[in-house]
């Protein structure tokens, strides 16, 4: 499995993924109680920006555009690529979250799947269709097979690199039954929970803002290393 | 070679996991579909559960000379909850319960007076249930209810079901109450939840002690107590208030119609009131809103006060021999009239509300919490409990039309 398929077949999920939570957003305008956004500071500073702060975890996506910098063709659009990525993103998760308040009364919050989930129960796209959420189950797993496919790869390339092997595409089929088995062991969707808030959340956190800043400033310090080894010399 | 062995071996093993998903799957030949749920007080448990399911067999004309009336079967039972009862019933019956087509729940008055929270709760974590299944109070027996759902009109009870509660877009008389709203309603501080009223309208039901001089006396009654003559029994009118999870009144036709009027859901609607140009004489408005109704609440020493605006639009659906709604003065007239009455029927029914329910059911609450600045500085205002203090300001503006075809008789 190579970066073009892979990329291919992103490039028809992604429009499908953004039309439908747009379709969504506008389906459940009706829905929408403008209040529900009130009080306007929330449960306070403290619980928003304190105790609130691992949900930076939603833009844990960023770790990807850490990694993609050696699959570009044109390293020079890395800017333009992330930016994009991150505007799209954002407003996806946006959408979803808007939507979620405005329809939802402020205590009744489950995780973020489960919450679409229910907003596309609530949907009703006239009486010719009903039972939308069927629609989401298929747009859950592209979604899921998408997001799959791109860690695995990305996966095989760093274990490749680690270990020096020539091909890696013999790996995947190890891999994919690594996860699959892994993914057999939770015994119930609260599990995976608990694993998502107690320790994924943390870790994520801990990649994202902890780590690589660090590798940042000892990249920087590298490089002016060799800049004042090459100058001397 | 080794590299074909490894290779047939992780087929293999993907094989065992993947061909194995659907040790699980049921196909509908083991399914029994419900349509409705009924819940009573139960006599020797806590609870009775009804539910009607559907007949496949009489439904698609299988079965000869089969009746519309034959196309569901109820099966009740006391158990102890909701899950326990359909656990029950499993067990009892040869298919599997299924609630993915449940289009009504039925909650009789008296269960619904020591509270539904439980039954609610239930349901709505229920993943087979819709959320936009109807919340019914029923002032008979819920499976007193479910049996006299008989249509005969429509062919399918589930149809019934949606059509019946359809007429609430024409007429205003009750609200479409789903079971969404009921709960969001529930978990909410800023509202309190509502539930469809219907009955079983019989003879001895109907409402006889009404003073004939009174012009809107057709908008006056609840389910059941509407003086008609039909096969069909069932009748949704009027709307349950509930104070939490506890029903603690009803509204009948014309205060329902206030409730849409005020919380921006009326669609259609009618009132009769006397006719200013003519004595003894009533006159039939039909109504539709103009645009939204515009509440402003503001909270001075924990006393709400309630401005509301309302926009209609409304054009007459009654004419005699006099009647000549050609000019613009009379029409100037009747407009101030019926600003005058919803003026004063609107006002009782908040005032109703509020006093007499203490329930905050059109959800002002959502326009106080504009007011506060954080979660808990709302919560220890404690809205709900307020409410029952609340002065109503209430400003109707109608744009009158005359008749749909002859404007002078």
């Amino acid at each position: 499995m190579g970066l073009k398929p892979i990329v291919k077949a992103n490039l028809f999920i992604m429009p499908i993924v953004i039309f439908s939570i747009l379709l969504i957003f506008f389906s459940s305008a009706k829905n929408f109680v403008p209040e529900r956004l009130l009080p306007i500071l929330g449960k306070g500073a403290n619980e928003t920006f304190i105790s609130g702060f691992s949900n930076v975890f939603a833009y844990s996506g960023i770790t990807y555009l850490f990694l993609i910098m050696p699959y570009l063709k044109d390293a020079k659009q890395f800017k333009k690529i992330s930016i994009i990525a991150i505007v799209i993103s954002t407003i996806y998760l946006f959408l979803s979250v808007l939507c979620l308040l405005l329809v939802f009364p402020y205590i009744s919050v489950t995780d973020e799947a489960n919450s679409i989930y229910l907003l596309t129960r609530s949907l009703e796209l006239g009486s010719f269709f009903q039972r939308t959420d069927a629609l989401f189950v298929l747009l859950f797993i592209m979604c899921c097979f998408s997001y799959l496919t791109i860690t695995l790869f990305l996966i095989l390339n760093i274990f490749k690199k680690i270990t020096n092997i020539k091909d890696s595409k013999a790996m995947t089929y190890c891999f994919c039954v690594l996860i699959f088995g892994l993914a057999l062991i939770p015994k119930s969707l609260y599990q995976v929970r608990e694993v998502n808030d107690n320790i994924f959340k943390y870790l994520i956190l801990f990649f994202i803002f902890v780590f690589s800043t660090i590798l940042l400033i000892l990249a920087n310090l590298k490089k002016k290393k060799e800049e004042k080894n090459n100058l001397s010399s | 070679m080794k590299k074909k062995i490894l290779c047939l071996i992780l087929i293999l093993s993907m094989c065992i996991f993947s061909l194995t998903g659907c040790y699980d799957a049921k196909g509908i030949e083991n399914l029994s579909y419900a349509i409705a749920i009924g819940l009573d007080k139960g006599e020797n448990n806590i609870l009775k559960l009804s539910i009607q399911f559907a007949t496949p067999s009489a439904i698609s004309g299988d079965s000869e000379g089969s009746s519309q009336s034959d196309s569901t079967t109820i099966t009740s039972i006391e158990c102890s909850s909701i899950s326990s009862g359909i656990n029950l019933i499993n067990s009892y019956i040869s298919k599997q319960v299924n609630l993915a087509h449940c289009k009504v729940i039925v909650i009789s008055e008296e269960l619904a007076y020591d509270g539904v929270s439980e039954y609610i709760y239930t349901l709505v974590d229920n993943v087979q249930i819709r959320p936009n299944c109807n919340v019914i109070v029923s002032r008979c027996d819920a499976i007193n209810f479910l049996e006299n759902a008989k249509p005969t009109l429509e062919k399918l009870t589930a149809r019934y079901y949606e059509a019946a509660l359809r007429s609430s877009e024409y007429t205003g008389y009750t609200s479409d109450i789903q079971l969404n709203d009921f709960y969001s309603a529930l978990k909410s501080s800023t509202a309190q939840p509502l539930a469809i009223l219907a009955g079983v309208n019989t003879e001895e039901t109907h409402l006889t002690d009404t003073d004939t001089n009174k012009f809107n006396i057709d908008s006056i009654y609840k389910a059941n107590e509407t003086p008609i003559q039909d096969k069909t029994s069932l009748e949704c009118m009027g709307l349950a208030v509930f104070s939490y999870d506890k029903l603690v009144g009803e509204l009948d036709a014309i205060e329902s119609l206030c409730y849409a009027i005020v919380s921006n859901k009326l669609q259609n609607g009618m009132i009769t009131i006397p006719n200013p140009n003519s004595d003894n004489n009533s006159i039939d408005i039909y109504l539709s809103p103009q645009k939204n109704t515009k509440i402003k609440v503001e909270t001075i020493n924990n006393t709400p006060y309630i401005n509301i605006d309302v926009y209609l639009d409304g054009y007459i659906g009654s004419s005699d021999t006099n009647s000549d709604h050609s000019s613009t003065d009379t029409l100037e007239i009747i407009s101030k009239s019926v600003d005058k009455y919803l003026e004063a029927q609107i006002s009782s029914f908040l005032y109703k509300t509020s006093k007499d329910f203490n329930c905050d059911i059109v959800g002002f609450g959502n326009y106080a919490i504009n007011d506060y600045l954080t979660w808990d500085e709302w919560i220890s205002s404690d809205w709900l409990s307020n409410y029952k203090d609340s002065f109503f300001k209430v400003n109707i503006s109608t744009d009158i039309q005359s008749g749909e075809l002859f404007s002078k008789m």
